[in-house]
């Protein structure tokens, strides 16, 4: 011990064997066969390019051009409340709401700015608020927290004010402030809609050169935008009014237009829109670069199955499970409520799948989830 | 090792740039929004095992209890009050740690330890405002146990970190560095490289080469001036790629103290002939054998993770203070069902009324915040259902792979307690 360097070199000695020792143990993990399959090394700009021109810009053109004809036969309705009018402004309607769901899933970029699926369909409506709002024509569309406008304020003023056509000719006829409150609701859509529709034609792009897959690239939009949507299509069309959320108890009120009885319809077109995005399909429904076609080149494999092939056939399964219950929904969460529960099951598991899996192999981190802190 | 000797200007250095850059980095954080985000918006905290009484103050006191914290930080630096401000300093940090398990973050545990260690040493008695003022003696050595117990403590995070490395993801696959690193590819100059398999491999290699073996090139005095360059280059690195807060910056400054005496006395103008003024410790037995045993903690709660069944990566068992530091890319989904026994009826619980995102997100990837989480919805809840259980779906990936179901679904939660054991009721255990 009369070396002065000794006990230095006896605890660094000591450490190296520690370190050894670790070394050996920490090799004990078997060596799976395994290859990640990240698209970094994937050129994904054809794809960009068919999501960007192919599909998002064509659908939210057929959305405006659908949504000028409702306001059309809107204004025509509010100056001349007649039963004719009012079946015209309903059918264009009914089409509006079908194609809101195509457009649904944009909520990025131009949609971010505009609070893209508040503003249009945030359901259910607080109806009192409504109607008291009217009798005291207030009608601020402009601070982003109000909304009790959009669709669902147009089921409940097309269908919904009185039990009877009459009726509810009557209240438009006697009290001129819901044409002038429906005439705003639609003008708050219609300038929200032609915001976007121009931003996207020069945000298009600007998307089409975001290739990489971090938080505010292309890719991370469309993945975390269609997750969010497909989410919004399970727990809000389908599972708080089933009750699942409630001990069971059911929420036939909250189903999505409620009045018009069209929700099972708009599911089904929002889960078939969602499908199609998946899949890359352009608006003339033939086949463009999609997601699909990304985990197909990377080989991404669930159990032996093509990942891609899950997704399909989990899309198929729901569609088949929706398309089982029966019309209404509001009346169908009560009375079938089997084949409800079991559509909710088939669209949770492709939860798994979507926000899952897709985003692992792709190496896209799910970022709707904010991050206040460091990692390490 | 005791009783000899060393100049205690290696300790002042270390006091000074620790004190620093708490008091930075504690502001940074403030400025970041991090104390709304994480103290004041949860209404539901994470506890650590065995800490479960530590409770969040009403939200009054955070903020000043947090300007306390920097304040004493500052103390540190210029060595005023410096035993009183360092205790106030680490009480309130550990406090803001403990008190949402959440928030775990190895580097802050290290600031912990480091500054008990820290605590140990009388690093104020030399160009401090302690001694400018005459509370305290001055002293120009104190024992190199006192420098040696540092130098160990960050020996032994590189060596754990290192060694948790060497597994088949990141020597075999370079994960989860194949995924991250192409996160990058718009830096300047070598972005573009990032997107290459070869240049992840390259990166794994060498950092867990370098994380086995800085500690020894450190210690041994010719290769000490080229290992600390590598060390400053290293951490500079994963500063530009990674979002790992302070730590870099904790090790480029720590790893100061493997330096000689000469070196840092340099910094303060002195030279080795002063006066030789020695602290001397006066428990000598006591001391010693206190830190045999704390670092023989130190040493097993790092490795304690052999014992279990399973993969760390997937169990998280044994994963807090281990030193398994960027290791791993994670995630979950995770959805609470809470039944009644008698009436049959039974919910999905929406994580998000009950957590904050970042919670909800750490909680998928951990077992026992899901316990703590069961229990807490079944006491939220108890007026609708009187006769609880708690059911889980939760499935994680790991590295790139596809989804694994994480928790057994037929496991009423709240039967189950956190422990030291094996949790049982994680089904999925390995990476294959």
């Amino acid at each position: 011990m009369t070396h002065p360097h000794l006990p230095k070199y006896r605890l660094l000695a000591a450490f190296c064997v520690l370190t050894i020792v670790g070394f050996l143990t920490s090799c004990k993990d078997d060596n799976q066969k395994f290859t990640p399959s990240c698209i970094s090394e994937y050129d994904i700009s054809p794809l960009l390019l068919n999501y960007s021109d192919e599909i998002v810009i064509p659908r939210l053109e057929s959305f405006d051009n659908q949504f000028d004809k409702c306001l059309k036969q809107g204004v025509n309705f509010i100056d001349n409340p007649q039963l004719t009018n009012l079946t015209q402004f309903r059918e264009e309607y009914i089409v509006v709401y079908k194609l809101w769901q195509t457009v649904s899933t944009f909520t990025f970029g131009p949609g971010e700015d505009v609070f893209w699926v508040n503003s249009f369909n945030n359901f259910p409506l607080n109806e009192s608020r409504v109607l008291l709002d009217v009798q005291e024509s207030k009608m601020n569309f402009s601070s982003p927290e109000d909304y009790n406008k959009g669709l669902p304020l147009l089921d409940f003023f097309l269908y919904g004010l009185s039990a009877s056509d009459e009726g509810i000719l009557d209240s438009f006829k006697t009290n001129s402030a819901f044409g002038i409150y429906t005439k705003a609701v639609l003008d708050d859509m219609d300038k929200k809609l032609d915001d976007v529709l121009e931003n996207w034609q020069s945000y298009a792009n600007q998307f089409k050169q975001n290739t990489g897959t971090t938080d505010g690239q292309s890719i991370n939009l469309l993945v975390n935008a269609l997750n969010k949507d497909y989410e919004n299509i399970k727990r809000n069309k389908i599972g708080i009014p089933s009750g699942v959320l409630s001990l069971g108890f059911t929420n036939p009120r909250e189903v999505e237009s409620y009045h018009s009885g069209q929700s099972l319809e708009l599911a089904k077109t929002a889960i078939q829109s969602s499908k199609d995005l998946f899949l890359g399909t352009k608006l003339d429904g033939t086949d463009g670069e999609g997601l699909e076609e990304v985990l197909r080149s990377i080989g991404a494999n669930k159990n032996g199955i093509s990942l891609a092939d899950v997704i399909i056939n989990q899309y198929d399964i729901a569609l088949e499970k929706v398309d089982a219950i029966q019309e209404t929904l509001h009346e169908s969460v009560d009375e079938d409520k089997e084949n409800v529960i079991k559509a909710y099951n088939v669209l949770s598991e492709q939860v798994i799948y979507l926000k899952s899996d897709m985003p692992s192999v792709m190496c896209i981190p799910i970022t709707y989830v904010d991050n206040p802190s460091d990692s390490d | 090792m005791i009783s000899k000797q060393r100049s205690i200007y290696p300790l002042v250095t270390f006091r000074i740039l620790f004190g620093g850059l708490m008091f930075f980095s504690s502001i940074r954080f403030w400025m970041q929004g991090w104390i709304e985000k994480l103290y004041i918006q949860p209404t539901f905290f994470f506890k650590y095992y065995g800490f479960e009484w530590v409770d969040m103050y009403p939200q009054a006191f955070v903020k000043p209890l947090f300007f306390i914290m920097i304040l004493a930080a500052l103390f540190v630096v210029i060595g005023l009050l410096y035993r009183g401000a360092l205790v106030v300093f680490l009480c309130i940090f550990t406090y803001f740690e403990l008190v949402d398990a959440t928030n775990y973050l190895n580097h802050h545990y290290l600031v912990v330890l480091l500054g008990f260690l820290l605590l140990l040493t009388p690093a104020n008695r030399a160009f401090s405002l302690d001694v400018w003022r005459g509370a305290v003696k001055p002293k120009t050595t104190i024992p190199q146990l006192f420098i040696w117990m540092i130098m160990l403590q960050i020996g032994i995070v590189y060596t754990c970190a290192g060694i948790a490395k060497l597994n088949s993801d990141w020597v075999l696959h370079a994960l989860p560095l194949r995924i991250w690193l192409p996160e990058h590819q718009d830096l300047p100059i070598i972005g573009g490289l990032f997107k290459h398999a070869e240049i992840a491999y390259f990166f794994s290699w060498v950092g867990a080469f370098y994380d086995c073996t800085i500690f020894y090139f450190l210690c041994w005095k010719k290769s000490r001036p080229y290992a600390y360059i590598t060390v400053v280059v290293f951490h500079l690195m994963t500063y530009i790629l990674f979002n790992i807060g302070i730590f870099p910056w904790l090790m480029i400054t720590s790893n100061l103290i493997f330096f000689s005496d000469q070196f840092h006395q340099r910094l303060y103008k002195v030279s080795s002939n002063e006066n030789q003024q020695s602290f001397v410790v006066s428990h000598k037995k006591i001391f010693s054998s206190f830190l045999g045993i704390y670092f023989l903690i130190q040493i097993i709660l790092p490795l304690r993770h052999m014992v279990y069944a399973g993969s760390t990566y997937v169990t998280e068992i044994g994963y807090r203070f281990g030193w398994r530091v960027m290791l791993v890319e994670k995630s979950g989904i995770v959805t609470f069902i809470l039944k009644d026994k008698t009436t049959k009826r039974f919910m999905e619980i929406a994580n998000i009324e009950y957590l904050t995102p970042f919670q909800e997100k750490q909680m998928a990837i951990q077992p026992d915040f899901m316990l703590q989480f069961a229990r807490h919805i079944a006491h939220e809840n108890k007026d609708l259902v009187s006769d609880p259980q708690v059911y889980v779906n939760s499935f994680i990936t790991i590295n790139g792979r596809t989804s694994k179901r994480y928790i057994n679904p037929n496991v009423d939660l709240l039967t189950e307690s956190d422990d030291w054991g094996n949790k049982p009721f994680i089904i999925a255990r390995d990476l294959k």
